[in-house]
């Protein structure tokens, strides 16, 4: 019993403190309908979606805990999806960030005029995080206009773990 | 059901409309030392408001287009305020004066604490232009030129903007969608 315990149990420490391996964080490059299928793909599941870019140093900074989130809830029906707003020539830095994050999730970068994304998604600025429920309908939009509407992953994870119960 | 209601929210604040009037604001402290206020301007045939800040790159990539169009139009019958809107440690007025100071600003770089100017223009990002008439009607909204990278900005939009409008044309496109680093709004401490 012994035998067959032991291995065990150092396989189960290798695989829980196994380090994430950058070649597991990728970055695809997506037109606005790429973005609104990967979403749409989610249907029955709750999708987080959160709009950065690498010169946005808030985004930057609250990243983490969208990979805490991904961490805490992704196997309880929590899909995250990060989508970058840089020019596409600059993918390269926006995949190395999120290999320094363990970005391991979707991560789109959005090859779109701001123009077309900004109206047909209602946001204008980064950091943005959009929050769609189950039926695949946009539950929660995050994004400060105004002082009131400042947020943080404090306030989304509120609206995510309210739609898990 | 309610509680689906009360996350969809309440309306978010819309940006300045074109034709509107510049809202009003006074006792802005600057990089100068001086306060300024919508009043200060009022010589001027064109306003340019520029939301802008110290920290974020879109804003710092855009300092160097900002200080030839003042040493272009700054002069003359144009006037031009950059303001800030953030508060954070990199934004406070001594980092602003130390930028000004490096960079040699000449025009007014003034801080806007509240943030009040920034909601009430309904600006989102740094940078953002505003560009306003005699009458201080807008008659632009957006970005400065169609691209950050300079090297890959091929079309103007403020300074065709300010041209129209010093010739009393209309201004041929007068609205962009605004690009840049999120302004860091932030909730009022109670």
């Amino acid at each position: 019993m012994m035998r067959r315990v032991i291995p065990a149990a150092v396989c189960g420490f290798i695989l829980t403190f196994a380090p994430v391996r950058a070649e597991e964080v990728e970055i695809k490059v997506v037109k606005l309908n790429g973005l609104q299928k990967a979403v749409a793909d989610q249907k029955g599941k709750i999708v987080v979606v959160d709009f950065w870019a690498t010169f946005c140093i808030p985004c930057k900074e609250e990243f983490p805990n969208l990979v805490k989130l991904h961490a805490d809830h992704g196997k309880k029906g929590v899909v995250c999806i990060s989508v970058s707003v840089d020019d596409p020539e600059d993918k390269d830095a926006a995949l190395k960030f999120l290999k320094k994050e363990k970005a391991t999730f979707l991560n789109l970068l959005l090859d779109e005029a701001p123009e077309k994304y900004q109206k047909e998604l209602n946001f204008a600025s980064v950091p943005t995080v959009l929050v769609y429920g189950k039926d695949g309908k946009l539950v929660k939009k995050f994004n400060a206009t105004k002082p009131e509407e400042a947020f943080t992953y404090k306030d989304i994870r509120k609206v995510v773990e309210e739609l898990l119960k | 059901m309610a509680f689906i209601l009360a996350l969809v929210g309440t309306a978010q604040a819309e940006p300045l409309k074109i034709g509107a009037l510049a809202p009003a604001f006074s006792g802005l402290p600057g990089v100068d030392g001086k306060s300024y206020g919508l009043d200060d301007f009022k010589d001027k045939d064109v306003l340019v408001v520029c939301i802008t800040c110290n920290h974020c790159p879109v804003a710092v990539k855009y300092e160097d287009r900002i200080i030839e169009f003042w040493k272009k139009f700054g002069t003359g019958r144009v006037g031009f305020i950059a303001i800030n809107p953030n508060n954070g440690p990199a934004d406070r007025l001594d980092k602003m004066k130390e930028r000004a100071k490096e960079k040699g600003f000449a025009f007014p770089y003034v801080h806007d604490a509240s943030q009040q100017v920034a909601v009430k223009l309904g600006a989102t990002v740094t940078p953002e232009f505003f560009v306003f008439n005699k009458e201080r009607q807008l008659v632009y909204h957006g970005t400065f030129d169609n691209n950050m990278k300079i090297e890959k900005a091929t079309k103007q939009y403020v300074i065709p903007a300010v041209e129209a409008t010093l010739h009393g044309k209309k201004v041929e496109t007068p609205q962009t969608a605004p690009f840049g680093c999120g302004i860091e709004y932030e909730k009022k401490k109670k």
